[in-house]
């Protein structure tokens, strides 16, 4: 178990700072997962932490031992690549003892640990298997014990299921979680796939144009972002963007108002009258009130534009004085407004995240 | 006309057409085996039989050695060279990288004799040492040395630097992960090289016909070339080519039921 620390690490190619003063730490046992969009410099902080890249500034941390300048292969670590990068010259033994050979581990050990690797991944029938013969499920699994045959000290995951169809990933990723939990591993994960981080990991780092935007549980991240830009990320959100109109300092609420909807929320630290906002609401957290029912000052009027139906939930998209808003129904109330359009309702809005700045 | 008699008429016309193609291919071969078969007797008669063989043993054996042991001693060379030029050329970035990669496609359109010109001022007349076997060595590695790298360089571009890298995480070092990783995923690249350098170097004409006097050696297709100017088509001539043709010919089935033909892409029809 090793705690991992990038300090301030840094990657610049010519003009373009690709990561700059990331700072992450994934602690003892801890599951941390780095997301963001494509290009936002996630697979480059993890492949500095491996060392597969060189670190321009800043410095890696492997428990208390600076690892900036050791190669990869002195690192002890387990990096599961992307595309499968199983060796299609070996077969799956051959795979699996490539490292624990690298490690000069006596053969009668190597035999015990590629059982012990594949039972791990329930493979052991697959010992004998090219590659070839493998499906990416199946793959990317003999891959996974490849790594852990080695018993690393770390686990780095760079997108190991954006190769794989849903059905598959969906059950790999939490395979990917029991094995760390049963392991006790320290992981560093990447990926684009919000629903995939939210699933395993303790911590997330959300990332953008090469910067940490926001660290936080899925819980808090979902619930309380920080800038426009995890608001947009993390789930759907609607934006409303305008300024604080009026504020009660003891109580910490004030009312943003944005384009003729006035909106009643807590106001975070630091903000003042006439300051630029965003107000985030989820779709979710909008509620239809029944017709004749309505609550003075938290209503707002609005017209239903479309309806679209999309299973679990409905979606609506509402005109509230000339702003178009997401609005998603659950439960029996989402076959109330199949097919419904140009009616008029009145919506509650139940929880709104007041942000500095505007969303664009 | 029924539909049927439609098809049969365009397989008799494509089995056909692929035939004439093939006769095309193959006449100038078995014409030189029929010419090497065919030879007169001293009443004037002519009869056919392997006589023309046996007597060129004693002369042209030693040629086709040379020939063997030149275009040998050129693949070796040249895959020695070539693998880690090869290697450095595709995943180190470094400035004029595409430059260089232009001058090498260039090569490839520079006439023969010029080519074997410029090989023979560097290498014979440049260094005086290099005089005899190994000037013929040096400027025929020198010539081959872009068909390893050519085949190389594209193995290298299509090996995934993810093998190396999951190599290097899995804790080997960089001579473990060239020789147990790299050199087993660029096999079809290095086999193919070896392959067009033996064929090319076993055969190769100008460059020997040039060094021919300067060094007193002579390769087995220059004495094919000499004997043509001097005694025109005699059966031992079209014998001396036959045993060329063949040779090449064996070399590269051999070769070929050794490494496999899917170590050949691109090289070989398969």
């Amino acid at each position: 178990m090793t705690r991992i620390l990038a300090k301030d690490v840094s990657k610049i190619y010519g003009n373009t700072k690709a990561v700059y003063r990331v700072s992450l730490e994934a602690r003892d046992s801890e599951f941390v997962t780095i997301l963001g969009p494509s290009g936002c410099g996630k697979s480059t902080t993890l492949r500095m932490i491996a060392g597969l890249i060189r670190v321009d500034e800043g410095r890696v941390f492997f428990d208390d031992e600076d690892v900036t300048d050791v190669p990869p292969n002195k690192r002890n670590i387990g990096f599961v690549f992307q595309r499968v990068a199983l060796f299609p010259h070996m077969n799956v033994r051959k795979n699996i003892a490539f490292g624990l050979k690298a490690r000069h581990v006596p053969e009668r050990e190597i035999r015990k640990k590629i059982k012990q690797a594949l039972a791990i991944v329930r493979m052991e029938d697959y010992e004998n298997r090219a590659p070839s013969q493998l499906s990416g499920g199946q793959a990317q699994r003999i891959e996974i014990a490849r790594v852990l045959a080695t018993d690393p000290d770390v686990l780095l995951f760079d997108e190991p299921l954006s190769n794989i169809d849903a059905k598959l990933r969906d059950e790999l990723k939490f395979e990917i979680r029991k094995i760390q939990r049963e392991t006790g591993k320290t992981m560093v994960y990447v990926t684009h796939d919000q629903g995939e981080a939210f699933a395993i990991s303790d911590r997330i780092y959300v990332m953008s144009q090469g910067i940490v935007d926001q660290v936080g549980t899925p819980t808090e991240l979902y619930m309380d972002p920080s800038t426009p830009f995890v608001a947009g990320f993390i789930g759907q959100n609607n934006f409303l963007v305008g300024h604080i109109e009026s504020l009660n300092s003891s109580s910490g609420t004030g009312t943003v108002h944005s384009d003729g909807i006035e909106i009643r929320a807590h106001v975070p630290d630091g903000l003042k009258c006439g300051d630029k906002v965003t107000a985030c609401i989820r779709p979710e957290d909008i509620e239809i009130l029944p017709e004749g029912k309505r609550e003075p000052g938290e209503a707002t009027k609005a017209r239903i534009v479309e309806s679209i139906f999309l299973g679990n939930t409905t979606r609506l998209h509402v005109d509230a004085g000339g702003t178009i808003l997401k609005v998603d129904l659950r439960g029996p109330e989402r076959f109330s407004y199949l097919k419904v359009k140009d009616k008029e309702i009145i919506m509650s809005l139940k929880k709104c995240t007041v942000i500095r700045g505007h969303q664009t | 006309m029924k539909p049927k008699d439609t098809e049969r008429i365009g397989q008799f016309v494509s089995y056909g057409y692929v035939l004439a193609v093939s006769v095309f291919l193959l006449v100038p071969f078995m014409v030189t085996v029929i010419r090497s078969v065919t030879y007169s007797l001293p009443d004037g008669t002519t009869t056919v039989g392997l006589k023309p063989y046996f007597d060129i043993m004693g002369s042209f054996w030693p040629k086709v050695y040379l020939s063997l042991s030149i275009a040998v001693t050129t693949i070796m060379i040249d895959t020695a060279v070539g693998i880690p030029a090869a290697y450095a050329l595709v995943r180190y970035a470094f400035p004029g990288k595409r430059a260089l990669y232009t001058l090498l496609n260039g090569v490839w359109y520079v006439p023969g004799i010029c080519y074997a010109l410029s090989l023979i001022l560097a290498y014979y007349f440049l260094y005086k040492w290099a005089l005899g076997y190994w000037g013929f060595i040096a400027a025929y590695s020198a010539g081959f040395l872009l068909l390893m790298l050519m085949t190389c360089i594209v193995a290298f571009k299509y090996v995934d630097p993810c093998y190396e890298e999951s190599a290097s995480c899995l804790g080997a070092g960089r001579l473990t992960t060239f020789f147990k990783v790299t050199m087993p995923l660029i096999g079809p690249g290095v086999s193919a090289g070896i392959l067009l350098i033996f064929v090319l170097s076993f055969n190769e004409f100008i460059t020997a016909l040039l060094l021919n006097l300067p060094t007193k050696l002579m390769t087995a297709p220059v004495r094919v070339f000499a004997e043509i100017t001097r005694a025109r088509a005699t059966p031992y001539i079209a014998a001396e080519a036959a045993v060329l043709q063949l040779i090449s010919l064996a070399v590269v089935v051999v070769y070929l039921k050794i490494v496999g033909t899917k170590y050949l892409r691109g090289v070989v029809l398969v």
